[in-house]
């Protein structure tokens, strides 16, 4: 059988050479105004009606019939491209792209509005920036993740977080790529804003399912963002002023189409605008408080093109978001006290990629990558007493300091090299390798104390760290047969050594599609995914003190296996319709024990965790249209999402707790000139699966025997009915924003006015039964009037973000 | 870990400070009071049984929720021998009798292990609930090693420590589930002072209680021993229920400690004697005791799962249990020799004293 196998692939990929004079055209698409290479341009040959894609560092290959050729070249929002030349030898041309915009007052076009239905590739989103900037979110802040969350299939956590939960999958089976480095913790505050700063953001991919084989590591999607290169021709930038936040980005060449760069860089102000607000409040206190927090993010690129077949880009991101509360009291002569506390985390990541055309129909491209993430507090506190010291025999200042540091940690070093081999138009493989080592620290505490006359104390207690080694290897061929059937067939291999213990995971995926008309497509994936590090979290919320930590001999690595289907249907060249149905099951997932919480992590977490299974199966409509004045897009999702865990909710299967039956978006932007545009958007779901109280009743209290001590401390059971079995009211939101443009001497001037909210609809954060006394009057059966109070309790609604509006400057340059 | 509560008390304290509040309907359907059974048997004599009604969360109740009306059968084996019948129970702590409420009981009986037990329960205005235990065969304790350290603790206190080592063959054939109980009877002879005539009094002490025990055995604590830090560890087993899970079927040891401190302030001569239970007990209690710690511990923590709390009970809520108990006496020092001269004083300490 395998030789069969290998035999078949041998004649697919051999077949391209062996017809008569064929030469290669080969290059790199690119931004005409910033020489930006662009991913997935598509260049066509009109003649043959064949035609390709550029890879993601813009490069593309064909091989040809000698002789005239015509080369169409498209690409999202720019001017096509028609390039005639006879083809007598293997040629390398770069081809420059305009942008549209620049000169259309009347259309603009977002999107290779045919790619969802030529594609072979499935359940994949392709989120140009201009997209989503014109969204309208929350604080005025541009936020990838939150864009994401109104596509089909994507469902938000719990309001205004940036994590995402994709067709039925929990937050830690997204990968999120920056440059090709995972990124672990892909959010600020929380989860409230993404780490992505939008401004050196070139392009996200979004795949939900039919993976292709060059992914892994991640059960339920793969977000891949790409920073932009640097402007290679003029210098370019852009600062904004928000209310919560500033920015700014800077490109350009250091030599021009040689060597460039990009920076750009994010700060909020809050502890900068409460400060002043503290300190009021601290007056004429003995207590003087301080403290506020902050984020900030900070891009940087350099791009440096050595020839046409050599290209070098180092890039990097560091971001922190930083708490700190001071809190000195000194309430007389003889004491003080000086307690200061600190916690952060935060993301440093770095990849050095080099791309080298080996020959012209073979692409390379090495990466060296570091990713980290990182948590710590730091506690100290001091008190001072003037005191008699009987070591010293007289009164003096005595100090006692404590301190108290924890610290955890997770890091990534890799290396990978990706071989793109164009074989002819419609046919490319992709194969390469990837050496991940990660080493987790999983919590370290650090105590020390020290006294006047007394001797130190350095502690230093934790968990001994972590190593682990991840291989995948990987082969993709994306093909065409009978000219209306597409097929991209892969498999990854990944072997994952932790301790003594090695897993092996063979992960195929396959993908095709069969174009029924040139307008309408049929597409069938399957793809099989495996994780090798898990997110240990209880809360709604995304917490610094979530942990990552790698499968174990005792877990075994959690896998998915998804089988979708979609029609992709192209209506009038003016709307897309898709509609997908999968069915996804999830095996060795984590979940926390019952009542085990967060924090009590690191040494013995596997002991808080339970293993069990997952299932989610739904159908996804989306319409967009990407074309004219008005863009925008309307999606749906009916799913259902299900956990089992044989020691969770008794063996039974339970709502997950993002279960969804309805999820509903209404994405709309309108751009009425150059200097005014505006969007909105209308978000609907059903509730968050909730395990709320149904019945109270007694705990057992009967002795044993004669003399035994009661059972039970508190007396009283609640009956929940069940894991998850509870909907939280459905969550409804709408905003808008309106962009207004200037030209300035320099640049472009835009104020940013959005709602967020604009119903004021207090939507659910978490639900809580509250104790209430319900006073009311009555008679007595003496007839008097009576005052009775009747204990009651209500189901109490908290609600966190009402009508939010918000202004920002930028100014682009 | 300060910190780490502090960032959470941060965010609660911003969650619940920032967010607004609004009372809404609960879109469930109300639930029906149903019928609340909770029993324990044991070889005995007597079986006692709790009959109460639950009621909706929405209308909390703090009295007596004893369902007078019930009638109450019990079944051996399918066999119908009797009906329970509601009366007043006391418990005896000390020289006091304690009313733990109404209870229904039946006395006479010669409840054996490895028969099975059912109990059906009927109310006027209930669901008529049901609930099946077999009484599980006693485990045999082969023997238990002692073995003592003194210890000083964080409080500076010297304290002997007792650790108990509890050996017995875990049967083969099936899943076994235990708890151990240690109950001590221990006391001292001294004078000491009393009403005005300090040191002219010689005096008998008895207390008898259940031990405070603690364990660092993994069959029963996998995290440890350390429950102070309650907020962020696992519910403490404090009734030492464990599983067969790491020893299924083959020789077992299990070890208890307690602590003992010394009494340095007075002349004494101390005795002890521990009588060491090792309860062989029902799956469902099993089930329902871990379920029940961990409800307990996790109650009011905001970002825990809350917990379901296991039952047995057919159409209601409660539990219907089984245990029974072998038991081994570990003797320390010498019994005291009343005579007319000492007054003896006997105490009976809770766990909660």
């Amino acid at each position: 059988m395998l030789r069969k196998i290998v035999i078949l692939f041998s004649l697919i990929i051999f077949s391209a050479n062996v017809f008569g004079n064929r030469y290669t055209i080969s290059g790199i698409v690119k931004d005409a105004n910033s020489g930006e290479s662009l991913p997935s341009a598509n260049i066509y040959e009109t003649t043959m009606a064949v035609g390709i894609n550029s890879n993601s560092f813009g490069y593309f290959s064909m091989t040809l019939p000698s002789g005239e050729i015509e080369l169409m070249i498209s690409f999202l929002g720019y001017e096509t491209q028609l390039v005639s030349l006879v083809l007598l030898k293997d040629t390398v041309i770069n081809v420059l792209m305009t942008p549209q915009v620049e000169q259309l007052d009347e259309v603009a076009v977002y999107g290779n509005r045919n790619n969802k239905v030529k594609s072979t590739q499935m359940s994949m989103i392709d989120l140009p920036m201009e997209k989503f900037q014109r969204v309208p979110v929350i604080m005025g802040e541009p936020d990838v993740l939150k864009v994401l969350q109104l596509l089909p299939g994507v469902q938000s956590g719990t309001e205004a977080s940036s994590g995402i939960h994709v067709r039925g999958g929990s937050a830690d089976q997204n990968l999120f790529l920056l440059d090709g480095v995972p990124v672990y913790n892909a959010s600020h505050l929380f989860g409230f804003f993404s780490v992505f700063h939008p401004s050196s953001i070139k392009s996200v991919k979004l795949y939900k399912a039919g993976f292709p084989a060059r992914y892994a590591g991640r059960l339920s999607s793969v977000v891949d963002i790409s920073m932009k290169e640097g402007n290679m021709i003029k210098t370019a930038g852009e600062a904004s002023v928000g209310l919560i936040a500033s920015s700014f980005c800077v490109e350009g060449p250091i030599k021009t189409d040689k060597t460039s760069f990009l920076i750009a860089g994010r700060r909020t102000y809050l502890d900068v605008l409460t400060a002043p607000f503290i300190a009021m409040s601290n007056k004429g206190k003995d207590s003087k408080f301080s403290g506020g927090y902050y984020f900030y993010d900070f891009n940087a690129k350099l791009n440096h093109i050595f020839s046409n077949r050599s290209r070098l880009y180092l890039s990097g991101y560091f971001g922190d978001d930083g708490f700190r509360v001071k809190d000195d009291w000194d309430p007389s002569t003889n004491y003080r006290s000086l307690q200061k506390d600190r916690f952060g985390w935060g993301n440093k990541i770095s990849a050095l990629r080099w791309n080298y055309v080996i020959n012209n129909k073979l692409f390379s491209n090495t990466t060296l990558t570091y990713s980290n993430y990182h948590f710590y507090s730091k506690n100290k506190e001091t008190n001072s007493f003037f005191a008699y010291d009987y070591v010293a025999r007289k009164d003096m200042w005595q100090t006692h300091t404590t301190s108290f540091n924890y610290f955890s940690d997770i890091t990534d070093l890799s290396a990978k090299v990706d071989f793109d081999y164009f074989l002819s138009p419609g046919h490319t493989l992709k194969f390469g390798a990837n050496y991940t080592r990660h080493r987790f620290k999983p919590g370290v505490n650090l105590f020390s104390s020290e006294a006047t006359n007394q001797v130190s104390i350095n502690n230093r207690i934790g968990n001994k760290s972590l190593y682990s080694n991840e291989y995948n290897f990987y082969l993709e061929d994306d093909f065409e047969l009978l000219n209306f059937i597409g097929i991209n067939a892969g498999l990854n291999l990944a072997l994952y050594n932790v301790d003594t213990k090695t897993y092996f995971s063979p992960q195929p995926r396959v993908s095709c599609k069969f174009q029924i008309t040139d307008d309408m497509s049929v597409k069938g994936s399957y793809a099989r995914m495996a994780q090798f590090v898990h997110l240990l979290t209880s809360a709604n919320i995304s917490l610094p003190t979530d942990i990552w930590v790698p499968v174990t001999e005792r877990f075994a690595p959690p896998t998915s296996d998804q089988y979708a289907v979609g029609w992709a249907y192209n209506l009038n060249r003016i709307l897309v319709l898709t509609i997908e149905g999968y069915y996804k099951e999830m095996h060795n997932l984590l979940e926390y024990k019952d009542g085990a919480s967060f924090a009590s992590v690191g040494q013995g977490w596997e002991d808080l965790v339970e293993q069990g299974t997952g299932t989610s199966i739904g159908g996804e409509v989306l319409l967009e249209k990407n074309v004219g004045k008005t863009t925008g897009w309307v999606s749906y999702t009916l799913s259902k999402t299900d956990r089992q865990f044989e020691n969770l909710n008794f063996g039974k299967s339970f709502p997950y707790k993002f279960d969804r039956r309805h999820d509903f978006s209404l994405v709309m932007t309108h751009e009425r000139s150059k200097r005014f545009d505006w969007g909105a958007t209308l978000v609907y779901s059903t509730g968050n699966a909730i395990t709320l109280g149904v019945a109270e009743y007694d705990a057992i209290q009967i002795p044993y025997k004669s003399d035994y001590e009661y059972d039970s401390q508190y007396s009283k059971i609640i009956d929940y009915n069940g894991r998850n079995s509870y909907r939280a009211p459905g969550y409804m939101r709408a905003d808008v924003g309106a962009n207004f443009r200037k030209q300035k001497k320099y640049g472009v001037r835009t104020w940013n006015i959005s709602v967020y909210n604009i119903t004021n609809r207090k939507n659910p954060l978490f639900l809580r039964w509250i104790d209430k006394d319900v006073v009311h009057s009555t008679t007595d059966n003496n007839g008097m009037l009576v005052t009775v109070r009747e204990p009651k309790r209500v189901l109490t609604k908290y609600s966190f973000f009402p009508i939010i509006p918000s202004v920002s400057y930028s100014y682009k340059f | 870990m300060q910190m780490i509560r502090l960032l959470i008390g941060l965010i609660i304290s911003l969650l619940f400070t920032v967010s607004c509040k609004e009372e809404i309907v609960f879109k469930g359907s109300e639930l029906t009071p149903r019928l609340v059974v909770n029993c324990l048997i044991s070889p005995d004599s007597i079986i006692v049984a709790q009959v109460k009604q639950s009621n909706p969360i929405q209308k909390p109740t703090y009295g007596n929720n004893t369902v007078a009306n019930a009638v109450v059968r019990l079944y051996e084996n399918s066999k119908f021998i009797g009906f329970l019948t509601l009366n007043t129970e006391e418990i005896e702590i000390g020289n006091t009798a304690y009313s733990i409420g109404e209870v229904y009981s039946l006395s006479g009986l010669n409840l054996k292990e490895g028969n099975l037990y059912r109990l059906e329960v009927e109310a006027s205005g209930f669901e008529p609930v049901s609930a099946e235990v077999t009484i599980p065969h006693p485990v045999q304790i082969s023997t238990v090693d002692t073995s003592y350290i003194t210890i000083r603790d964080v409080r500076n206190d010297d304290a002997r420590v007792i650790s108990f080592h509890v050996k017995f063959s875990d049967p083969t054939s099936e899943r076994n589930y235990y708890r151990l109980v240690v109950r001590e009877t221990n006391g001292f002879t001294g004078s000491w002072g009393y009403g005005g005539h300090e040191g002219t009094f010689y005096r008998v002490r008895i207390d008898h209680a259940i031990s405070l025990l603690g364990s660092n055995d993994v069959a029963i604590n996998p995290q440890g021993s350390n429950y102070e830090d309650s907020f962020l560890s696992p519910a403490y087993n404090r009734f030492f229920v464990f599983s067969d899970d790491l020893f299924n079927g083959t020789d077992a040891t299990v070890s208890v400690y307690i602590k003992r401190y010394t009494h340095p302030w007075i002349d004494i001569k101390e005795f002890n004697l521990y009588e060491i239970e090792l309860h062989s007990i029902s799956k469902e209690y099993y089930l329902y005791e871990k379920s029940f710690r961990q409800f307990d511990h996790k109650y009011d923590d905001p970002f825990a799962e809350p917990v379901q709390v296991f039952s047995n009970i057919e159409n209601g809520y409660g539990i219907f249990a089984a245990y029974s108990i072998d038991k081994f006496i570990v003797l320390e020092g010498v019994y005291p020799d009343y005579s007319d001269e000492y007054t003896v004083e006997y105490y009976t300490l809770s766990n909660s004293d």
